[in-house]
């Protein structure tokens, strides 16, 4: 809501804070100020006073001859919009050019709506910016979805009032009614979605320019002057928050108003010129033949008030505001009018608003005629809320002084009974927003101001704070990753419908957004894959390099039809070929592998088998795995692999790309608190012995080590621990063949071990290798070469 | 003799100690261990001696000569040692090391929120971020087409489900699953249907707050908020409530900080207001209590939201918000050796 400093003053005569401690009090009570704006702003520079001096009428349009000083200009204007020849008219320069407009930035016509008259007062040449307007403030004021009420000069007026502890000045609102015969009926066949609706029929109209203050006040608030009687509609609804409608009388058929629910398929061309496709139930004004209005949103282009209107219908009604905001939104406008119906007008103020037009008619020489025609009645019914004192001191956390929260109220226009430490507060009809006692406590607390509330601090016993589980090894990760050279990313979890087809993953697994706001976010993400192959993609595109990123984030799809999200990590790697600044290790797999590994041992568990397995469609055949959990779930623990070379380069994405994702939520249910234990530092000394065994180049380091673990059990040997130091092939080895080397450390808890003892130890893990025919010792099949 | 002999070392180590250079050595080795020194003259009066005492006092003279030119020797090898060593090691080198990643911006900021809420008492809890219309909106005291909803424009799944607009369905949830009094945090992703520019992005973060008990005001709201924006902008900033509207609370209010720049004078970075705004609040509406099943004359409470973005775009200075979802690494490696 747009106003100004001095139409503000216009109901707040005593008024006398400065425009900037205005703006301060609508932010301290609840008002956004979004801009203040000096008036001079909105206007053309300069404004001076011209005198029309000849008018020569061709039909519809009329050539007009404006006189400044020295300077004479020919203009053509609609013929509506001619004053009387000798008055004084407006010019206003738009880069010392007259576009005789009064708004800055319209750019000129050739054809102009009116000439905009000026007070008689005025000398030729005369400054119209310093003799009207002056140095006037415009406050661009946010008003909040409650605040309904506050679309209006009064409501707004009315919170200075409250603040400043004046009086609130209504406009003038007084006409005198004529006997005036017209015939018009009203039927209202949907009084569910307009409870009261009201006409008035007015006659005498001349449809002219508005007056210069009627003009300025709308510029001032936002609005385009368009001709007196659309001009009055539009400064009573900015005034009052009620919207109007003027009807042209004579283009109503029938003389009959009907306010009716549309039909399916029911057409209106509305004010804007565009026709409008109406659907079933939606409120509207009509006719005895057809509809002329969309009701609460916009006239129709048919019954509008033009140069040729006599006679006028002014409708002032009160509109469901659900209805309304359902047909507004579902053709896709929102109106000034739409936007007031929407968070509700005054019930009681609708007549009061039609009053007041009616005495702005009048004043413009249109005559009244009496009567009103009405259909239904305001829908309010009296609400009192009572209010103990107490409560208002307690939640506000100040010490209120319950004088100064009764005058608060009583000028916001609420009714005030005092029973001992309880108030009776009635509520206005405007403020429907009012409803509990603590609604009333914010009142209070607003205009009071939220800068007196005590500060303090909740007394109750704290909550341990205990981090759980899964939360502190996500923590641990994500700092081990970073520290390892990796940068943590946040993406969007929306993607591509694509990025998801390239990991073939099915449609009805899928969830699809119903209404994307582009196709680029239209699927949430089943894997974290798609988001972090688009950071290397941006990273790739700017020329950037980095050995790669991490996300922990959430991924969506639909299990057994119910939506399912889950907690992923996702590492992507990326091998950049580039000048070495210091000697780096090499990307590959077993990087991949590397971090998957750490992880396990930070979920506290190791981790479980990783064999070869494909699960995205754009990792490479035989170089992807498929990671099982440590404790042998069903479900994989993750997923790695390297990202298709073709993939990349259509991609344009440099190097090579691995990936891995891993399901944290799985992980963190692995491995428990250390349980407590006889924790014993071994004390006697360890000896270590070397085996190398030769196999075919197929079987895996796996098949080797489970063989030795066995073993070592079943015959009770004091393996501490064993460990792969090398895997070879080639010459010597013949083609096929493969090695592995590994180290075994015996120790023993009580005892120093003899020499022969291992020796017997390794002797009989040797020779269950070679039992099971696959494995041959490396010593011997060298000798056998010899 | 024996204790001249005794004094005569005590002598020589002090002034050893004092060595700092050849020439020094030189004239502590004549005095003490050539022809000039007093060793001739303590062998010319050991014959003086008689021949037990001799034995004794001969043995330990000895001692006392080689011990001294041991020490010589070592001092030596010392002072030629610290000559020979001219180049000095390079240290300004680079040391041997991995690189370094970062943590994202938006988790730093979190992972702060959450320290600091942690130490005043509060848990932190998680909501999903697929939501039922009926959490997301009317349990919150928002209705269908009610005008507060033109603000959080939605993506619809289907089936009365949605991306959360917000996180305030986890005050639905934490009230739900909790029993007062308690103390609430929910961090989480937060979706609403606003095309991306400098300030705003479909998908984005809030950190919910919710605290429950009997006799909570808006001056615990505040005493709870102004800790918070102190410890995690800076003791100097000042904190300002701004009466405002959510559905879901009531009395509501913006939270602002002083601008760290111009304190609350108005510059250009805070746009000539002073003021910055952080987060909206309230004491949660007594219709949201009874919407979950609690009393509203027993109990009372206060809820916050907070945008992580904005939060983050306040903190480290950044003017668009895409740049946190871009993850340009030129954006992440600014935020190394933070968190």
């Amino acid at each position: 809501m747009r106003v100004s400093y001095r139409i503000l003053k216009r109901f707040l005569p005593e008024l006398s804070l400065r425009p900037e401690e205005v703006a301060e009090v609508f932010m301290n009570q609840g008002f956004v100020m979004e801009e203040v704006l000096s008036a001079r702003d909105l206007f053309c520079s300069p404004l001076l006073a011209g005198t029309l001096v000849e008018a020569h009428r061709e039909g519809l349009l009329t050539r007009c001859t404006v006189k400044l000083g020295e300077r004479t200009f020919r203009v053509l204007v609609h013929t509506s919009g001619v004053p009387e020849t000798g008055s004084r008219v407006l010019v206003g320069f738009e880069d010392h050019t007259p576009s005789f407009l009064p708004v800055r930035g319209e750019r000129a016509r050739e054809i102009l709506d009116f000439l905009l008259p000026l007070p008689p007062f005025l000398e030729e040449g005369d400054d119209v910016y310093e003799a009207l307007i002056g140095d006037d403030v415009v406050f661009e004021v946010e008003v909040t979805a409650n605040r309904g009420d506050c679309l209006s000069v009064l409501g707004l007026a009315r919170e200075l009032a409250a603040h400043c502890d004046i009086p609130l000045v209504f406009p003038e609102a007084r006409y005198t009614e004529k006997p005036i015969h017209h015939g018009f009926r009203l039927e209202n066949e949907a009084p569910h979605l307009c409870p009261l609706y009201t006409g008035r029929y007015v006659t005498a109209i001349t449809v002219r320019p508005s007056p210069f203050w009627i003009a300025k006040e709308l510029i001032l608030m936002g609005m385009r002057p368009i001709n007196n009687v659309v001009d009055i509609t539009n400064l009573v609804m900015l005034e009052m928050g009620q919207p109007l409608h003027a009807f042209d009388a004579a283009r109503i058929r029938g003389n009959l108003v009907r306010v009716r629910e549309a039909e399916e398929g029911e057409c209106l061309v509305t004010l804007d010129g565009e026709e409008r496709m109406l659907r079933k139930g939606m409120l509207l004004i009509a006719d005895a033949d057809r509809p002329i209005a969309l009701a609460g949103v916009m006239g129709g282009r048919d019954t509008e008030v033009g140069p040729e209107t006599k006679e006028i219908f002014l409708e002032a009604a009160f509109f469901d505001r659900v209805s309304v905001r359902r047909t507004a939104r579902a053709l896709g406008m929102r109106t000034e009018a739409s936007a007031r119906f929407e968070r509700g007008v005054d019930p009681l103020g609708v007549m009061r608003a039609a009053s007041r037009a009616l005495a702005l008619l009048e004043e413009m020489g249109g005559e009244v005629a009496s009567g009103w025609l009405v259909s239904g009645q305001p829908p309010f019914a009296v609400w009192e809320i009572s209010v103990p004192w107490e409560l208002v001191v307690q939640r506000l956390s100040c010490e209120v002084p319950q004088k100064e929260g009764i005058r608060i109220l009583e000028r916001l226009g609420f009714q005030v009974a005092q029973e001992g430490e309880t108030l009776r507060v009635r509520v206005p009809s405007w403020r429907p927003d009012v409803r509990e006692p603590i609604d009333v406590v914010e009142e209070v607390g607003r205009v009071y101001g939220y800068g007196k509330i005590r500060s303090s601090f909740p007394s109750f016993p704290f909550d341990p704070g205990n981090v759980p589980r899964g939360e502190s090894l996500e923590n641990r990760i994500r700092a081990h990753l970073a520290h390892r050279g990796l940068y943590e990313v946040v993406t969007l979890s929306l993607v591509e419908e694509e990025s998801v087809n390239v990991l073939g993953f099915g449609g009805e697994e899928r969830v699809v957004v119903l209404n994307p706001l582009s196709q680029e976010h239209a699927v949430l993400r089943p894997f974290l894959f798609p988001s972090l192959f688009e950071v290397v993609r941006t990273n790739a595109r700017r020329g950037r390099r980095s050995r790669g990123f991490f996300e922990v984030g959430k991924v969506f799809f639909r299990k057994e039809g119910n939506f399912r999200e889950e907690k992923r990590l996702g590492i992507i790697l990326w091998n950049v070929p580039q000048p070495a600044l210091w000697k780096e290790d090499p990307v590959d797999l077993f990087t991949l592998k590397g971090f998957l590994e750490e992880i396990g041992e930070l979920a506290g568990t190791g981790c479980g088998a990783v064999c070869p397995g494909r699960v995205f469609p754009v990792f490479e055949e035989d170089g992807a795995f498929v990671a099982s959990s440590p404790e042998g779930g069903a479900e994989p623990i993750g997923w790695g692999g390297k990202v298709l070379p073709a993939f990349l380069r259509r991609h344009d994405v440099e190097g090579e790309v691995y990936y891995l994702e891993i399901r944290l939520e799985g992980l963190a249910a692995w491995g428990q608190d250390l349980p407590a234990k006889d924790f014993v530092l071994p004390a006697f000394p360890a000896v270590s012995r070397d085996i190398s065994v030769v196999v075919d180049a197929s079987t895996p380091w796996a098949f080797v080590a489970s063989l030795v673990a066995e073993e070592a059990k079943r015959s009770c040997m004091a393996l501490e621990e064993f460990a792969l130091f090398d895997v070879f092939s080639g010459d010597p080895l013949p083609p096929g063949k493969k090695g592995f080397a590994f180290r075994l450390v015996f120790r023993a808890p009580d005892r120093t071990l003899e020499d022969e003892e291992v020796g017997r130890w390794v002797q009989k893990l040797k020779e269950s290798l070679k039992q099971t025919g696959r494995v041959v010792l490396r010593e011997e099949m060298i000798l056998s070469h010899e | 003799m024996i204790e001249e002999i005794e004094e005569y070392l005590r002598d020589f180590e002090g002034e050893l100690a004092q060595v700092l250079t050849r020439d020094d050595l030189n004239r502590v080795k004549g005095k003490y261990a050539g022809r000039k020194s007093r060793i001739p003259l303590f062998l010319e009066r050991l014959k003086t001696l008689p021949l037990e005492e001799r034995r004794i006092v001969g043995r330990r003279l000895n001692e006392v000569k080689v011990l001294i030119e041991e020490r010589l020797r070592e001092k030596e090898a010392e002072l030629s040692r610290r000559e020979q060593k001219r180049e000095p090691v390079d240290f300004s080198l680079p040391g041997r090391r991995h690189p370094l990643g970062a943590f994202h911006p938006l988790r730093l900021v979190v992972d702060e929120i959450i320290a600091i809420f942690r130490s005043l008492g509060f848990r932190v809890e998680e909501g999903p971020e697929i939501e039922t219309e009926l959490y997301n909106f009317e349990a919150l005291n928002i209705p269908a087409d009610h005008p507060a909803r033109d603000a959080q424009d939605s993506f619809y799944l289907g089936g009365g489900f949605l991306l959360r607009t917000h996180t305030s369905p986890a005050q639905i949830r934490v009230m739900k699953k909790l029993t007062p009094p308690f103390r609430v945090i929910v961090p989480g992703r937060c979706y609403r249907r606003d095309a991306f520019d400098a300030t705003h992005s479909p998908v984005f973060h809030q950190v919910e707050g919710l605290v429950v008990a009997p006799g909570i005001s808006m001056g615990d709201l505040k005493g709870t908020i102004e800790v918070f924006a102190r410890r995690l902008f800076g003791e100097r900033r000042k904190v300002r409530f701004r009466p405002s509207y959510f559905p879901f609370t009531e009395p509501s209010a913006e939270v602002d900080i002083s601008c760290g720049i111009c304190q609350g004078a108005g510059c250009r970075s805070c746009g000539g207001r002073g003021w910055l705004e952080i987060m909206g609040a309230g004491l949660v509406h007594p219709q949201v209590f009874r919407n979950v099943g609690y009393d509203p004359e027993k109990v009372q409470g206060f809820a916050f939201g907070m945008g992580v973005e904005r939060i983050a775009m306040l903190k480290f200075g950044i003017p668009d918000i895409r740049w946190f979802f871009e993850n340009d690494v030129a954006f992440l490696s600014a935020f190394k050796g933070l968190g």
